[in-house]
């Protein structure tokens, strides 16, 4: 192996590293939310590519960590879980009250996720959730430079949960993170 | 525990159902249920309506969960009401801050009705 390539390779090491820790942190704080707030359990899924008519919630870390954090699901699954979380059928549930739902799913999802990082998210703090629901959109957040993305299935629908993080010095922030713990 | 008139404070009207819903099944006889979606709204109804307890969010806008308990404290009729947040801010800091602003309990979401009744039924038995 030649220089350049051992050094590639042992920078993908950490990253591969990195990625696998946060795609557990995601995935145990949406089972965790889940299992208490929607009385369902998940099961880790394909990706399944951009949905048609798909709605999004989201909202921002700001300090340490900083960056976005996502939920988005078709339109129908949000429906579900707002129908799982309210106790009522999902074609009964107005619009307002399924984006409501969502919203709050994103929120508690980052919550478990920002208690879980090494200081339990003393250093961040977290806005209000957003929801945006329409067709062929994408959601980016400018200033961050990691992403971390983990599908889930809730009763046949796909749950994208996708958080970007935004590197601060040579050390990024997701290694300050993990060296906490 | 019967004839308990709460006031439930989230900007969530989602989460304002399930918080009810979840006292309920913490068997806590909910007499009567005043829901606000901030702060601003929560100190409001306070000045106009009795009732044994509050159960507030931190993070709303307009107001905050914080800033309203420590608001409440200048209410004549409801300053010893108990209140007991209910948030996703789990952090250390957030409860210590929570609690030095005047709350008497500290639930994080996603909670389980079992830590409801836990952290609420202490705080209503002295007035039963």
């Amino acid at each position: 192996m030649s220089r350049p390539e051992a050094a590639a390779t042992a920078q993908l090491k950490p990253e591969a590293a990195r990625q696998e820790h946060w795609s557990e942190r995601i995935a145990e704080a949406a089972q965790e939310v889940f299992e208490l707030m929607v009385g369902s359990k998940l099961a880790m899924a394909a990706d399944r590519g951009a949905q048609h008519g798909s709605v999004t919630a989201m909202l921002g870390f700001a300090g340490t960590p900083c960056g976005v954090f996502c939920v988005r699901c078709s339109w129908s699954g949000a429906a579900a879980i707002a129908g799982r979380m309210l106790g009522t059928s999902p074609e009964e549930l107005p619009p307002d009250q399924v984006c409501d739902a969502l919203g709050e799913v994103c929120n508690m999802v980052a919550g478990s996720i920002k208690i879980r990082l090494g200081d339990g998210g003393s250093a961040c703090m977290m806005s209000t959730p957003t929801v945006v629901r329409g067709v062929d959109y994408e959601v980016r957040c400018l200033a961050c430079d990691r992403c971390f993305s983990v599908v889930m299935d809730f009763e046949g629908n796909a749950l994208v949960f996708h958080l970007e993080l935004q590197s601060q010095g040579e050390l990024s922030v997701v290694d300050l993170v993990s060296s906490g713990q | 525990m019967a004839g308990i008139r709460t006031l439930i404070v989230d900007d969530s009207g989602v989460m304002r159902k399930i918080v009810e819903r979840s006292l309920r099944q913490a068997g806590i006889g909910l007499d009567q249920v005043f829901e606000a979606a901030n702060g601003s709204e929560a100190l409001e109804v306070l000045g106009r309506e009795r009732v044994d307890l509050v159960l507030s969010d931190i993070n709303m806008p307009i107001m905050d969960g914080l800033e309203f308990v420590r608001r409440l404290a200048g209410v004549e009729n409801a300053r010893n009401v108990p209140v007991v947040m209910i948030t996703t801010e789990g952090s250390e800091r957030h409860v210590v801050e929570a609690i030095s602003c005047g709350a008497r309990g500290y639930i994080r979401k996603p909670f389980t009705p079992d830590q409801v009744k836990e952290h609420v039924l202490p705080l209503l038995e002295p007035a039963r």
